[in-house]
């Protein structure tokens, strides 16, 4: 098994909260049902975790 | 609860890639050991979360909330007197045995150890525990969205445990070990604002601890007297029967949990694992305890204008199970309300991937590869591990209906797997610590901790269970009961095994290498490592930690 590419999904998890995050950020402003801020305060935070997941390790590589 | 586009959203979004990580890593999959076992290279992050995850079910999450909301702060107990110390204990101590005789299970390292009868034993009450979990776990997720979303019944199991079967299948254990970090994440982020929200509503802390009768913001103080806390429990059963047998039996031998620190890259991840997942689990609380105690203190009636309370059981007492779910129904409005339905659900399916994946391990490496088709080549086992996750699901599925046809049926699998689970500790302590314990002290501690866990039940009576054979002894709670039926059953297991080992024949030394603490030589490299690096500095570094948290809500 080759491990090195198998293990290296935390881009795919940081996708997911990515798109959650517009979901709810999406949600905000056009479901009146989802209008409050709270959906985007938490989907903001969400997107940045995505950003994190996807793009920190490479940062962090960079950085060392 | 009435879901909009944008949390059928959400919902569709998860379901998509969990999948999608099954069909990714289903390319990678060639060889049992790669579907079975993830060929021991999964890096450390990934073990410790999945390690953590694997114990965050369903049951782990409403149930903590309940108990939070039932018995107040007491419930951190179940973390900083039971899980830390455990974990730390299985880090240093045990994993250098579990990873280091290469046994690929649980089961298979009593074989190592012991003999096949008491290999056996475990495997086969292992794998039938794990479907009865699992098969629970559906049912309670049916149930669940039946009742708060008025979804069928029937279309709700055959969807979740559809999804549960396709990525299991497709990517075996590194599937479910990589949604287990994604259900990780999705349940810590998705209830952490109802958290803010719901303490901010309650008027904080620091109005919780005025509105609420001490018992309920106290850890330790009301311990002394059972008659003096809601859990009706004194700190020495809590002690003994939480903190030493329930927590490190569970922690320290199931194998659905310690199976994710088997499958590290190397030894020092997997001896990291249990102790980096214990970071996390050390404010877990916030997330799953501490919402139950906004949930009753939202009940005072100085609150009352905040509409909130938790719903009626049908015998017109609070159903405390549906605490959590009526906080996010009562604080998340559409779109947030999607994301917590989403992390009830990836718990629910988290908990029954955890067993299935840990059934198909047991089944194929220690019942089929050991008594049916010994030999076969590699394809054959790879095959049967496909076949036994696919056969999990289905008679998940079973078991589920079984349970929604019988009633107390889960109280009763619940009460077996405890007298089954309560003594084993004792069993792998003799054994990695005590070279002269034998295969038959071994097996015979296992079956007399068994039955004198049986005995113990039948005759302590507590919320009208138990007291089967007579009930000479009443207790405070249910819970209290069942740290008092662990602590005995260990304490048979323990003196039986240690009596007849005295009168039989062990194994001899040559044969005990890597297998016992005394007969294994300590491995020279972990000293190299810086000290963050290494898992006993880390380790009583927590604990140092988890004895400050306890001090600050004594």
């Amino acid at each position: 098994m080759s491990s090195n590419k198998l293990t290296n999904l935390s881009p795919i998890i940081g996708i997911f909260f990515l798109i959650t995050g517009a979901i709810l950020i999406a949600g905000y402003f056009t479901d009146p049902a989802s209008a409050k801020p709270i959906n985007l305060y938490a989907g903001s935070g969400f997107a940045l975790f995505g950003l994190l997941m996807c793009f920190g390790g490479k940062l962090l590589k960079r950085g060392a | 609860m009435q879901l909009h586009v944008t949390d059928y959203l959400i919902i569709a979004a998860y379901f998509a890639f969990v999948i999608a990580v099954g069909f990714l890593i289903k390319k990678k999959i060639h060889t049992s050991n790669d579907f079975l076992n993830s060929s021991r290279s999964i890096p450390l992050w990934i073990t410790s979360l999945a390690f953590i995850s694997a114990n965050l079910g369903a049951q782990e999450v409403l149930g903590m909330v309940a108990s939070g909301a039932k018995y107040g702060i007491m419930t951190v107990h179940f973390y900083w007197v039971g899980a830390i110390f455990a974990m730390v204990f299985l880090g240093i101590f045990m994993m250098p045995f579990y990873y280091g005789s290469k046994a690929r299970s649980v089961p298979e390292y009593l074989f190592l150890r012991f003999d096949e009868k008491t290999r056996a034993l475990n495997a086969v009450t292992f794998a039938v525990m794990t479907v009865f979990s699992s098969g629970i776990s559906l049912y309670a997720l049916a149930k669940l969205l039946e009742v708060i979303l008025h979804w069928d019944f029937n279309l709700s199991i055959l969807i979740a445990a559809g999804i549960v079967m396709a990525y299991t299948f497709l990517g075996g254990l590194t599937s479910a070990v990589y949604n287990e970090v994604l259900q990780f994440f999705l349940i810590v982020l998705g209830l952490s604002p109802l958290v803010i929200v719901a303490l901010q509503d309650a008027g904080g802390w620091d109005n919780i601890k005025t509105q609420l009768a001490p018992q309920f913001t106290h850890a330790w103080k009301y311990l002394g007297d059972t008659a003096d806390n809601p859990m009706g429990i004194h700190y020495s059963s809590l002690l003994f029967g939480l903190g030493f047998v329930m927590s490190f039996g569970y922690w320290c031998t199931d194998f659905l949990v310690v199976q994710r620190a088997m499958i590290a890259r190397n030894l020092n991840s997997a001896r990291q694992t249990p102790i980096m997942a214990a970071i996390p689990k050390l404010f877990m609380p916030l997330i799953v305890v501490l919402p139950g105690v906004i949930a009753i203190t939202l009940m005072h009636p100085s609150l009352a204008a905040k509409g909130y309370s938790i719903p009626q059981a049908a015998d017109g007492g609070r159903d405390y199970t549906m605490t959590l779910p009526s906080l996010i129904a009562h604080y998340y409005p559409n779109g947030l309300l999607g994301v917590g339905i989403t992390a009830l659900i990836a718990s629910f399916m988290s908990g029954m991937a955890g067993n299935v994946t840990a059934f198909n391990s047991v089944f194929t490496y220690d019942i089929y590869q050991a008594y049916i088709a010994k030999g076969k080549p590699d394809r054959h086992y790879l095959f049967i591990g496909k076949f036994i996750t696919v056969a999990g699901v289905l008679f998940s599925i079973g078991t589920a209906y079984i349970a929604k046809s019988f009633n107390n049926i889960n109280d009763f699998l619940q009460l077996v797997f405890s007298f089954v689970n309560g003594p084993l500790f004792a069993t792998f302590l003799l054994g990695m610590f005590w070279k002269r314990t034998t295969s038959h002290g071994a097996f015979s501690g296992l079956l007399g901790g068994t039955i004198a866990a049986a005995i113990t039940h039948g005759l302590t009576i507590a919320e009208g269970k138990g007291g089967w054979i007579s009930p000479a002894f009443t207790i405070g709670s249910g819970m209290a009961q069942a740290f008092i039926v662990a602590g005995v059953s260990w304490i048979a297991n323990f003196v039986i095994t240690i009596i007849v080992s005295l009168f039989t024949t062990p194994k001899p030394d040559e044969a005990l290498k890597g297998l016992v603490y005394s007969l294994t030589p300590k491995a020279a490299t972990e000293e190299k490592l810086v000290w963050w690096k290494r898992p006993a500095p880390i380790g009583w570094l927590l604990i140092g930690l988890t004895l400050l948290l306890n001090w600050i809500f004594f």
